[in-house]
């Protein structure tokens, strides 16, 4: 076959691809269309068996591992030579042997101040400290409020990236939780977390009609809320 | 994908939300490219996590040398499916799995469609490794033939002329089949 017939399927396969139909690219080339037909509906049936569609909850699952996977290698990062956050963590370390007014400080620091990176190591290091899955289900728990509360301050400080990190940091604590939880555990965690549903998706409702910049990644976050809720009481039955 | 040399610097940096995108973006391509290699639903799913794992491991050592990103990515997903494929070998023939769903289903053409996902079993199997190659990179992934050949480390004209060469070979397939009808 000549290099020109390849060509000319290849660009007759392109268009394919973008969705123009058979009968579009042989009138493009009367010439060669009785050569092109039946190769143009062979790869048009490979086309549409090839649309396979993965579990719709499968690329949640395997987005949640990334998730673990990049968490894992921050707190790699924490012990090489990560200057700040191996001050942050020797911070922390300091508050668990004697209380420090700096940690204590660092407790109620916004994401867009210096202290923030000692609050979440020492929400990590809390985290490596409870034993219990169902411990750590109830701190996550805590920190979703938290998340809301930075969220909402650092919307009215019109700082959205900052938002956006908090919002997948929000994610992060909304996602484990279900897979943490056992069925004998769950009532008391699922009363926590309903307590402060209401509270916490008005907050976001609310920032997501004063903020239009933000709304797609408030909406995902309200959306992964209610998931989890729902995930919650999916367990529990 | 819009401005993908400056998402992948962010992601290089460890910007966790450029790598969310790239895994958003790529998600679904990456599956559809890798079920098609490998024919199994499970096999696929545990690939598909392993390329964007490695994704995540090695994207700060990738560097722009003229390759696009996707190019990059499907090499990854292609040295997997390879190492897979090989350690399948031995236990014999492979199949696509018809648990597989099938996007956007029309239910009026369900029966159709499932047919068409056997006929492609059965015909790929005719194939060569390369033509197979091509094939799940053209129409698994939507690689372009630019960028197909970068994946495969191939020329644009070898890909044309296999993608030409698959071509002929399904439809004498497929026409053999509905002749049999």
């Amino acid at each position: 076959m000549s290099k020109g017939f390849e060509k000319i399927l290849d660009e007759c396969l392109e268009r394919l691809i973008q969705g123009e139909s058979i009968e579009e690219c042989l009138a493009r080339y009367p010439e060669q269309a009785a050569e092109l037909e039946p190769l143009l509906k062979a790869a048009l049936t490979v086309r549409e068996a090839s649309a396979l569609e993965p579990r719709p909850e499968l690329k949640a699952q395997i987005g949640s591992r990334l998730r673990s996977v990049i968490e894992v290698r921050g707190q790699r990062r924490v012990f090489r030579l990560g200057w700040g956050w191996a001050l942050a963590i020797g911070m922390v370390l300091l508050l668990m042997i004697a209380s420090t007014s700096t940690v204590v400080a660092a407790s109620g620091s916004l994401p867009d101040e210096p202290l923030y990176p000692v609050k979440i190591a020492m929400e990590h290091v809390r985290l490596w400290l409870t034993p219990s899955d169902m411990g750590k289900a109830k701190l996550h728990a805590r920190f979703v409020n938290r998340r809301i509360d930075e969220i909402a301050q650092m919307a009215g400080k019109d700082k959205p990236e900052v938002v956006a990190r908090v919002i997948h940091r929000l994610e992060g604590h909304l996602e484990v939780i279900p897979r943490l939880v056992r069925e004998r555990e769950i009532h008391a965690l699922r009363q926590f977390l309903e307590q402060n549903a209401a509270t916490n998706l008005g907050i976001l409702h609310t920032l997501e009609e004063k903020k239009p910049a933000l709304g797609p990644a408030l909406k995902r976050a309200r959306e992964i809320y209610t998931q989890t809720l729902h995930a919650i009481e999916e367990v529990e039955k | 994908m819009h401005d993908e040399r400056g998402l992948v610097e962010r992601a290089k940096s460890g910007d966790t939300q450029a790598l969310a995108r790239l895994y958003e973006e790529n998600f679904d391509r990456v599956y559809r490219y890798i079920a098609l290699r490998v024919g199994n639903a499970a096999d696929a799913e545990d690939l598909t996590a392993k390329v964007f794992i490695k994704m995540l491991e090695s994207i700060a050592s990738f560097k722009w040398r003229g390759v696009p990103f996707s190019a990059w990515l499907f090499r990854i997903a292609h040295n997997l499916a390879v190492d897979h494929l090989r350690q399948k070998a031995k236990k014999g023939h492979l199949v696509l799995d018809e648990s597989m769903a099938v996007s956007e289903i029309d239910p009026a053409a369900v029966a159709e469609i499932r047919l068409s996902i056997e006929q492609l079993n059965i015909a790929l199997e005719q194939l060569t490794q390369n033509q197979k190659e091509v094939m799940a990179l053209r129409f698994g992934a939507g690689l372009s033939t630019a960028e197909a050949a970068k994946v495969l480390g191939k020329r644009e004209g070898a890909v044309k002329a296999l993608q030409h060469s698959a071509l002929m070979a399904l439809r004498k397939r497929l026409s053999s089949w509905r002749n049999d009808e």
